[in-house]
């Protein structure tokens, strides 16, 4: 509860913060508009070629963009300001160490104390998107159901990913792959069919991107699956679990940062 | 029961080293060396309820390291540690509410373009203060360190001093027990230094928290603290009151004497300009020596002072203690 307030209280200071910043809020609505706009118009293009794509209608591929976007955006609400170029931001000047001595979980202050409320942009233009695809489609309310759990899911392991990623910083301060894992999320756009067998695999397994829109927007639009759903919450927990295991281990190894 | 316990507490990590040059660069590639840094080297004090104790060495000794630990940030390699009575690095809620750790090079984190009052809000609802409890402590601060034309500015808008003073605010809003200080006049001029000082004293004054100061400044170690602990070189090299540290160093008094006439053969003398002599004279002789120079010459003033504490400090570090 006193988490939540504290993220609250974080997020309306970072909102009075922004929107001090009339231009800075301007080019943040433009550059949403366009990152979201040239998917779209890709999809487009391709669709006034063909019925489908790996199975997927123009509609359904809508709706997984959307979706896409929509837990985009949350990441870069949410996420990315506490946990992007971690051994930077986040240790070598000293914000580790002042995150250690206040009396809540370090793992929560480091991860999610810091917000950017003007990164919601996208997000809304997501359920804008999300809204243009499922428009003329018949759902299901358990698919709705599964495709937010799902979503839930995806948020959770994209946490998880992000805070295994920042942990690295403590066994190797030098190795940043922020770039690396940003790339890697653009995969996240297309739905896994469009891939090879072998690529599929990684992204189901290994780095799970598939959960973040293709799975979700699957059990939205052609019904929930039983296995999937359990297999996403499961996911969730293993990668969260993991997650709080290796902050953990990491601190013990933590040496300081500052002098 | 003890503020602070510290039993043979050590502290070492590994650090990659190589020569100088492309070559052993390479080479470190494939056969890379580490060498042990002994940062502290089983040291031990205690420290009671409301004692105001300062912590000095020279750079590198391991004060900030021990600092760290003590207040939950770092995992000791050894030894036993105990603040008010739990082990700091398990970091319980309870036990974080109960100290706090300022640092002079860094006094306010968090988001710079957060104002003073909203830092001070955020503090409130991380730490669990009463609202009552809150605007009483404050008004208090405020006093204190004069606060009321900062509550409204930009963290990232304020001088040197003005953070310090804001970063003390932050630490004492909740009202801690035991109070790390870690250089809290680095940089300041010396107004500014003296304005902490007195803070610090009176808030010990006030709530009787337990207090633990490093510095480089001999003024604030000198007026603030009772006690004294050197570490060097990760060891306790000395554990007690100032002027036993100063007497252990330095077995000479200074006498200042005005005098036409030369009293050479009284002491060494370490000073002379127009008429002003400084001798230098072994303490158990400073009365004896003191007399005689009072019957045999026309003094017109005269002082017995303790030798400039930089100086018997600057030789504590340099020569170690004997």
């Amino acid at each position: 509860m006193k988490l939540l307030r504290l993220v609250g209280v974080g997020f309306s200071m970072a909102l009075r913060r922004s929107v001090a910043f009339r231009v800075n809020l301007l080019f943040d609505v433009l550059l949403a508009f366009t990152g979201l706009g040239t998917a779209v118009a890709a999809v487009l293009i391709v669709f006034t070629r063909a019925d489908s794509l790996a199975g997927w209608s123009k509609a359904e591929f809508l709706v997984l963009i959307g979706t896409y976007q929509l837990i985009t955006g949350l990441r870069a609400t949410f996420i990315d300001p506490n946990l992007s170029w971690f051994p930077e931001t986040g240790i070598r000047n000293g914000k580790l160490d002042g995150y250690l001595l206040q009396p809540a979980s370090s793992l929560f202050l480091a991860s999610l104390s810091l917000s950017s409320p003007l990164a919601l942009i996208q997000f809304v233009l997501g359920l804008g998107v999300l809204g243009w695809g499922i428009a003329g489609q018949s759902l299901s309310v358990a698919g709705v159901l599964s495709w937010l759990v799902l979503v839930v899911a995806g948020l959770v392991v994209t946490w998880a990913l992000s805070v295994l990623l920042a942990c690295l910083a403590f066994w190797a301060p030098k190795l940043q792959l922020d770039v690396f894992f940003h790339s890697a999320w653009q995969l996240g756009r297309y739905p896994t069919d469009v891939f090879a067998r072998p690529i599929r695999v990684i992204l189901t397994y290994v780095f799970p991107m598939a959960l973040i829109a293709s799975v979700p927007s699957a059990a939205l639009l052609r019904g929930p699956r039983l296995g999937v759903l359990v297999g996403g919450v499961l996911a969730a927990v293993a990668a969260a679990g993991l997650a709080g295991l290796a902050w953990q281990r990491g601190l013990r190894r933590y040496t300081g940062a500052t002098s | 029961m003890s503020a602070v316990e510290v039993e043979n507490l050590s502290m070492s990590y590994r650090a990659p080293v190589r020569k100088g040059g492309l070559r052993a660069a390479l080479g470190s590639l494939v056969k890379r060396e580490y060498k042990t840094v002994q940062a502290l080297d089983q040291i031990s004090f205690t420290i009671a309820p409301g004692q105001v104790s300062g912590f000095i060495g020279p750079n590198g000794a391991g004060k900030t390291t021990t600092m760290k630990i003590l207040s939950g940030i770092l995992h000791p390699t050894g030894g036993d540690v105990r603040v008010l009575g739990t082990i700091p690095w398990q970091r319980r809620s309870t036990f974080l509410k109960r100290i706090a750790f300022v640092r002079g090079s860094q006094p306010v984190g968090g988001s710079q373009e957060l104002t003073v009052m909203d830092s001070l809000e955020y503090q409130r609802l991380l730490y669990d203060v009463p609202r009552p409890t809150f605007r009483r402590t404050l008004a208090d601060l405020e006093a204190l360190l004069d606060l009321e034309p900062l509550l409204e500015r930009q963290l990232r808008a304020l001088s040197l001093g003005e953070r310090m003073r804001v970063g003390l605010a932050m630490a004492l809003i909740y009202r801690p027990e035991v109070l790390f200080l870690d250089e809290p006049t680095i940089g300041l001029d010396v107004s500014a230094a003296s304005q902490i000082r007195e803070f610090v004293s009176e808030y010990v004054e006030q709530t009787g928290a337990t207090v633990l100061l490093t510095s480089h400044y001999m003024a604030d170690v000198a007026s603030l603290c009772p006690r004294l602990i050197l570490i060097d070189h990760g060891n306790v090299q000395y554990d007690g009151p100032l002027a036993e540290l100063s007497a252990r160093l330095s077995p000479y008094k200074l006498i200042r004497i005005s005098t036409q006439g030369d009293p050479t053969a009284f002491g060494e003398v370490i000073e002379k300009a127009d008429g002003q002599w400084v001798l230098r004279v072994p303490r158990d002789e400073v009365a004896a020596t003191t007399g005689r120079l009072l019957q045999a010459m026309e003094i017109m003033d005269l002082a017995v002072e303790e030798p400039p504490l930089e100086k018997v400090i600057d030789q504590a570090y340099r020569e170690g203690l004997r």
